[in-house]
């Protein structure tokens, strides 16, 4: 008999003794679930801080290619395509804001809450939360999402993150090419039904720096702000000094964030404009280095991946990856681009990076979980009883929708008193201690048999 | 939805069950897989392994517990994967290490090249395995079965990493007389 032997005939032990020794997420005690909760929700607010959750990088005839992921013990999402940030840090102690009497908080004290009450020991879990909304609980830009100009389909780009719009500021937008017509599909429920075209006026646009082949800027009628739509096929450019200058991403897009998959711990970490700089100038170092086809490509569990986002591009939390088999991956685009530099000239890169990593500049993202009491026309409240270890530490926060997907929640109708769902926020204030105005994004959530909590795929 | 719904639809040949059984059971196979393979693509790829595999063998068979049919499947095609990643020198994991604390549970005057009757050496382990403590079972099932880390078992029992490894010792130190006296020496 060898160990092997013994190994196998545990895989056929009663099952009953297997799942109450591995439920993946075991209920303890005494320990630092905030912390957790902040490992996961983290990612989660990355996750769905990308406009359909980027999992893949797709080519010409919309082939989806595999999807640059890993995870972690928290099951993180991606973003773009690859893996969320670590941790946010609990800010400082300070006194909670219920024990303090009203009438002593300043009125404009920006004061961020902590939130000392203990927990239980519940934990959670995530998954997916897509959701198809219908029409009607749109914005603007997620409904008509293409037009055609001078023969060529456009089609929009990553225009928010929660459903706040990132955009694109005036500043980048050039001349008025002509007035156009932006087009979108609503779809029905019933599978039965084809889909709807429907359309709407605006007015198209140069984006100054970037071919119009390529990019182009629309305004729809009656709606402030600039959205960017890039050309819908597959046309990358034929250099990586191409790509790099039409995009002119030396200026528009700084390597400051920066997830790195090259060792068995993954890590985040920042860079300052100075590292940034000196970055590009080694990634222009290979500009003549032609694209290559996706198949191609060799993927490589060892890589590290800058995040890419700019205001002037319209782009948010991209990609641009590098692999240590020498492969260069990016999804700049919309699309995924491939450029071979070699293992040796990779290398050199990712020794840079890593020599000159700095402190990830990041704002903290909080969670409230709990039970929904009450629901209005722009808001929610949630009572977080069932989060506490004594549930009279319970509050009821007043959730306000503000530009998230609580919004479409709310317009849809989707949500329900009783229901339980958790919310990412960026903090709360002092001096509206039972008060979310910062919400970024609502998830449904579930409380299962064994007391953990799960985020429905 | 739950396991009777699920495999209602395996018997109707619903492409539907394959999307209700990862909903449902996608986190813990997942887990599984990536406990051993240490890989998310890997893991993926298992995960995907599996749905197939019940899909091929469901019906005739009717498991019950679904999720249970469907760990034993994923940690079977890890733990193969594994092996022939280890073969190829990729890969990684806890499970290398477990085979060489298991062997400690061979009995000493063992002919190492007899194969045991792996029916029978299972029924052996459920025996052993409930004649234990609680948290002795949970350990040691967590580290054999799940190939975790005394690391992660620590932190999620809660326990210090010296105390879990104790317990691993002390288990297999008993399951090595349980296998001498049931006649696994011979």
């Amino acid at each position: 008999m060898k160990s092997k032997h013994i190994s196998d005939a545990l895989e056929g032990i009663d099952f009953d003794m297997v799942e109450d020794a591995g439920q993946p997420f075991y209920p303890h005690k005494n320990r630092g679930t905030l912390l957790r909760w902040a490992v996961i929700a983290a990612c989660l607010a990355l996750i769905l801080g990308s406009l359909g959750i980027m999992l893949s990088l797709m080519q010409k005839g919309d082939t989806p290619i595999p999807s640059i992921t890993e995870n972690t013990e928290a099951l993180e999402e991606n973003q773009s395509s690859d893996i969320g940030a670590s941790a946010p840090t609990p800010p400082a102690e300070t006194i909670p804001a219920e024990s303090l009497p009203a009438e002593s908080l300043p009125e404009d004290d920006h004061t961020l809450w902590v939130d000392e009450r203990p927990r239980n020991d519940k934990q959670g879990a995530t998954g997916e939360n897509a959701i198809e909304w219908p029409w009607h609980c749109l914005e603007i830009w997620e409904q008509y999402v293409y037009i055609q100009y001078e023969g060529v389909t456009y089609r929009m780009g990553s225009a928010s993150v929660n459903g706040n719009i990132i955009g694109l500021s005036p500043q980048t937008i050039g001349e008025k090419l002509a007035d156009g017509e932006a087009y979108g599909y609503e779809y029905s429920t019933a599978s039965d039904r084809e889909p709807v075209k429907r359309t709407v006026k605006c007015e198209v646009y140069t984006i100054k720096g970037i071919p119009e082949d390529r990019y182009i800027a629309i305004k729809y009628s009656n709606h402030e702000g600039y959205f960017k739509m890039f050309a819908d096929a597959y046309n990358p450019p034929a250099t990586l000094g191409e790509l790099i200058s039409q995009l002119d991403l030396t200026n528009n897009c700084i390597l400051d964030t920066v997830n790195d998959y090259s060792k068995q711990q993954f890590e985040s970490f920042g860079l300052t404009k100075e590292s940034s700089d000196t970055l590009w100038s080694m990634f222009l170092k290979y500009a003549d280095t032609a694209v290559q086809a996706e198949s191609a490509a060799q993927w490589s569990k060892k890589r590290i991946s800058f995040s890419l986002t700019s205001e002037a591009l319209g782009i948010y939390n991209l990609s641009w990856s590098l692999r240590e088999n020498g492969w260069l991956v990016t999804n700049v685009e919309g699309y995924g681009y491939y450029y071979y530099l070699g293992p040796d000239e990779a290398a050199e890169i990712m020794a840079y990076t890593l020599a000159h990593k700095t402190e990830l500049q990041k704002e903290t993202t909080y969670h409230l979980v709990g039970v929904v009491t009450e629901i209005g026309e722009d808001y929610i409240k949630i009572d977080d009883s069932i989060m506490m270890e004594n549930p009279e530490d319970g509050i009821v926060f007043t959730v306000y929708a503000g530009n998230t997907n609580i919004k479409k929640y709310l317009a849809c109708g989707y949500l329900s008193v009783g229901r339980e769902v958790m919310v990412s926020h960026k903090g709360i204030y002092t001096n509206e201690p039972t008060v979310v105005r910062t919400a970024t994004v609502l998830h449904e959530v579930w409380i299962g048999d064994s007391g953990e909590v799960w985020i429905p795929e | 939805m739950n396991d009777d719904k699920i495999l209602a639809l395996y018997l109707e040949r619903s492409e539907q069950a394959i999307a209700e059984t990862e909903k449902v059971y996608g986190r813990y196979c997942h887990y599984i897989a990536y406990t051993i393979l240490r890989c998310d693509e890997d893991a993926e790829e298992i995960v995907n392994d599996t749905w197939l595999k019940a899909w091929q063998v469901i019906p005739p068979q009717k498991p019950n517990p679904l999720k249970g049919f469907l760990g034993q499947i994923t940690r079977r095609l890890s733990i193969n994967r594994l092996e022939l990643l280890t073969a190829q020198k990729r890969g990684g994991g806890q499970y290398a290490l477990t085979l060489e604390e298991l062997a400690e549970c061979i009995p000493s005057n063992h002919n190492g090249e007899e194969i045991p009757h792996m029916a029978a050496l299972t029924d052996t382990l459920n025996r052993f395995l409930r004649g234990l403590s609680a948290d002795a079972r949970r350990v040691f099932i967590r580290r054999y079965w799940y190939a975790s880390s005394v690391s992660e078992i620590s932190k999620d029992f809660s326990m210090s990493e010296s105390k879990v490894k104790s317990l691993l010792l002390r288990t297999r130190k008993k399951l090595r007389n349980t296998l001498e006296k049931e006649g696994y020496d011979l």
